[in-house]
């Protein structure tokens, strides 16, 4: 990023152009034994991320295991049209985009929040506590989780109803009912992520410049103006790397989450493509079909991180290459 | 997954009580285990000859492929290069190594589908039907027309031809034999009511005797809030068309079966769609209605279902024959239980829906060098399995063999000889004695002499009172419905079943809870025939013709 930067400093400096070429050459000199440190890495990517990318053909392909690659049959976007001629298909990528859609502004407004607000706390024993109480969700599995929420969840015997019945409330069905399911599944996705991701935002909050808010302070800008002229500004960048990183996931509703969860009754409002094809899957080894729903989900996400990048660079003046 | 996983646990489960049936393995211990003294009577010429039970000389090896699964039930020292059948094998002449090993069936699957893509597959292997298909198109099959003619011995072909000839046709191509089908055992697979029998003396009723009784039954003990905690009437699973989940038992009582193919004049017909099932289904809407099916059902499967009944949240659970095993920690609460047949209101039997469709065959590789060798370890099978070699001292199954043809449905057996016995103080004759039938009642007796609960499960199965009379009853009054269809899935169900399939469980969880009309159901099958369904009824019609 230095280097650009150099470069373009010299733009309009024609006559400078020998000196930019000599500099470029003692720079790559100079970084030599770095490019050196590189190959493993790049080779590892190479051989494990791209290499595997030619499997991309299997989603034009009907493929079969006894006929590789090479020699199973081409079927063009036969893959992708069968999957866009089940009836539920559509209902399916709108509880996609919707519950991942939820899952990413919550994901990024919450872990936020909560971060300004601990970021407040000033005693270290009470803050540790905190920080230890919400990450730990974090690490427990979907398959545990699932178990939990059934039992908390449950209209009859569940804690969460039993507090809405004392609350005058009536008992709500949330893992049947087709309107709470999606919620249900935001929330909790929420509630166990939130804690975790923040901890990228604190990191980010310590490295405000503290002599800002002196300064700040001295001009006589109490919290709110604190909050809204230096630390969001503050945050900024990293807020927006987190962004385009995550609408990446537009087409990831969580699998493990709704597996989990999920049943006949609420397939309407709550099964996504992942599960779908699961199910699709299940009768038979259908790897085409696979992996022509990665590689659409694959587009769809490319697509979303390059307008969300070229957006940021355009109108966020930020750049993460 | 579930769902596969279940049924797999339940047929492990039936393996353990009957040693019979799967693919079955154990301990993975790498070392080459000694040659057992071969005995060599025989000269060179002699294997030339078809001998089913011709020992080689000098020792051949013979690869397989292997699901490790039931190591769970296998004695720790075994290891599958040293056990009892190892050393039975080597008797005649026949090392038996696993280089391809799954640790579960769906694993060995997987594994099987990697030999295929890498062409490394193992002498000796089971398929899915699938898998079979594109062996066969790619000719990558043995033809065991010749080795099965000339090798297998009487007594195993009695094993082999338990198989339903039509069945067959699907491994036979062109009229050579291209590998063996697995006989499919159902005989167990009915549905069986447990109801606390405690709760019922209580109330002074008497025991079901129709499906309607069981409804009773179940709003008496709801009503009268039994030990103050029978808050469900009877508990549903999730997926209500999973085989032996309670919603199928209640649906086949009501002469409701799902996606079974039923002859209607000359043709073919699907029975998820036709008007017997609405009629179940509004049926089950009315009892939900009413509060007797569990409101929370959408988010239950069968071990919560079956958690509600040990926590005295319901007394009438419809489940299958391995019931007493999950209903044992209940008994070891002081909680009494009976087991009971689901009788139609007419009086009339329920025919319990099962799959005998093509699921699995054992092939031998093309080109392996001793594909004789497979059958030969079939007779070897059949002379043994109820000798030494399948079970070893402690009383365990042995389960280190490559595959296992065996004599299917010993559990109905078993309790018949017992009841005999009971009735007449004689135990089966010698000839007849499966090691197996000892082996099960050592442990009923346990319980119904000893009184120690460890045994109550198998008293409860294989007992006068056990949930193998209900499958007794079954057996004898025709109690079962098979689909008309017999051959592999065709394209259309590999493509469209499994739409169908979440389509017809979204349908009947929305009749059911009263989300929906009743006559939804007409909206469904206009669906159902739209997505993929025409299709595959057309298929299975020519099919039907051809036969």
């Amino acid at each position: 990023m230095e280097l650009s930067k150099e470069i373009r400093g010299n733009k309009h400096m024609e006559g400078k152009k020998k000196l930019k070429s000599n500099i470029r050459r003692q720079k790559f000199k100079r970084n030599l034994p770095l490019h050196f440190m590189l190959i493993p890495g790049v080779v590892l990517v190479f051989v494990y991320n791209y290499l595997p990318m030619a499997g991309i053909i299997m989603a034009f392909q009907d493929f079969r295991v006894t006929r590789g690659i090479f020699r199973s049959e081409w079927v063009g976007l036969e893959q992708f049209r069968y999957l866009f001629s089940l009836p539920n298909t559509s209902q399916v990528i709108y509880n996609t985009v919707f519950i991942a859609g939820m899952k990413i502004i919550l994901g990024l407004a919450v872990p936020i929040i909560f971060a300004l607000l601990i970021n407040e706390i000033r005693s270290r024993g009470y803050l540790r506590f905190i920080q230890t109480i919400v990450y730990l969700p974090h690490f427990l599995s979907w398959v545990i989780l699932g178990g939990i929420f059934v039992t908390i969840l449950s209209p009859s015997t569940g804690i969460v109803n039993q507090i809405l019945n004392w609350m005058g409330f009536e008992s709500r069905y949330f893992l049947g009912d087709n309107t709470l399911f999606p919620w249900t599944l935001i929330i909790t996705d929420t509630w166990k992520t939130f804690g975790y991701s923040s901890i990228i935002y604190m990191a980010a909050l310590a490295s405000v410049d503290t002599t800002l808010y002196e300064s700040i302070a001295i001009d006589g800008g109490g919290k709110i103006r604190q909050l809204i002229h230096i630390t969001l500004p503050g945050i900024a960048p990293i807020i927006f790397v987190m962004a385009i990183l995550s609408l990446g996931n537009i087409l990831n509703a969580g699998f493990d989450q709704v597996f989990n969860l999920y049943s006949p009754r609420v397939y309407a409002s709550g099964d996504i493509i992942d599960t779908l094809v699961y199910r699709l899957g299940l009768e038979q080894a259908q790897y085409s079909l696979s992996t022509a729903v990665g590689l659409f989900k694959s587009l769809i996400s490319f697509v979303l991180i390059s307008i969300s990048y070229y957006l940021a660079e355009n109108y966020g003046d930020y750049q993460i290459f | 997954m579930k769902t596969k996983n279940r049924i797999l646990s339940l047929l492990i489960m039936a393996v353990f009580l009957t040693g019979i049936i799967g693919m079955v393995g154990c301990t993975p211990v790498e070392e080459t285990g000694t040659p057992a003294d071969t005995p060599t009577t025989t000269d060179d010429e002699t294997t030339v000859e078809a001998d089913p039970f011709g020992v080689y000389d000098p020792p051949i090896t013979l690869t397989a492929a292997i699901n490790e699964d039931p190591i769970r039930v296998a004695p720790e020292e075994m290891s599958l290069s040293d056990n009892p059948w190892q050393e039975k094998f080597n008797e005649y002449g026949i090392t038996v190594e696993y280089p391809v090993r799954g640790s579960n069936q769906e694993d060995l699957e997987t594994k099987i589908n990697l030999a295929i893509a890498t062409g490394d597959l193992p002498d000796v292997f089971t398929v899915t039907p699938a898998q079979f298909q594109e062996l066969l198109e790619a000719d990558m099959l043995e033809d065991l027309t010749d080795v099965y003619d000339n090798y297998l011995s009487d007594e195993a072909a009695i094993w082999v031809e338990q198989v339903d000839p039509e069945l067959d046709t699907n491994v036979i191509v062109d009229g050579r034999r291209y590998g063996l089908i697995y006989p499919i055992q159902y005989d167990d697979f009915v549905p069986v009511v447990s109801i606390r029998q405690d709760w019922l003396d209580e109330l002074e009723l008497d025991a079901p005797e129709t499906v309607e009784d069981v409804w009773e039954i179940a709003r008496a003990f709801k009503d009268n809030n039994m030990d103050g905690t029978c808050d469900i009437g009877i508990g549903l699973t999730m997926n209500l068309f999973d085989m032996l989940t309670p919603s199928l038992g209640l649906l086949n009582c009501y002469g409701a079966y799902y996606d079974i193919w039923m002859e209607d004049g000359g043709e073919l017909i699907n029975s998820t769609i036709q008007p017997g099932m609405k009629n179940a289904l509004a049926k089950l809407r009315s009892y939900f209605e009413e509060g007797l099916i569990d409101p929370e059902f959408g988010s239950k499967d069968a071990a919560r279902m079956m958690e509600d009944a040990i926590a005295g949240r319901s007394g009438v659970v419809i489940s299958h024959f391995i019931a007493p095993f999950e209903i044992a920690p209940g008994k070891n609460l002081g909680q009494e239980w009976t087991y009971h047949t689901l009788v139609p209101e007419d009086g009339s039997v329920t025919k319990a829906q099962n799959t005998a469709t093509f699921t699995g065959a054992l092939v031998v590789r093309k080109g392996a060098q001793n594909p004789e060798a497979a059958i030969k370890l079939i007779n070897l099978f059949a002379r043994y399995t109820n000798a030494e070699p399948s079970i070893n001292d402690d009383g365990k199954i042995n389960f280190c063999q490559p595959f296992v043809f065996g004599e299917m449905n010993q559990n109905p057996k078993i309790h018949k000889y017992y009841m005999q016995y009971l009735e007449t103080g004689e135990h089966p004759p010698e000839t007849e004695g499966f090691s197996v039938y000892w082996n099960t009642i050592e442990q009923v007796e346990m319980y119904s002499v000893d009184g120690n609960l460890e045994g109550y499960p198998m008293w409860a199965i294989f007992g006068p009172e056990g949930t193998e009379r209900v499958v007794a009853y079954h057996l004898e009054n025709d109690g079962y419905i098979l689909s008309e269809y017999t051959g592999a899935p065709t394209d259309g169900m590999s493509r469209y079943n499994a739409n169908l399939r979440s389509m017809a469980e979204q349908m009947a969880t929305y009749i059911i809870t009263g989300d929906r009309p009743v006559d939804y159901f007409d909206d469904f099958v206009e669906e159902w025939k739209r997505s993929g369904g025409d299709t595959i009824t057309e298929e299975v019609n020519e099919w039907y013709r051809d036969q």
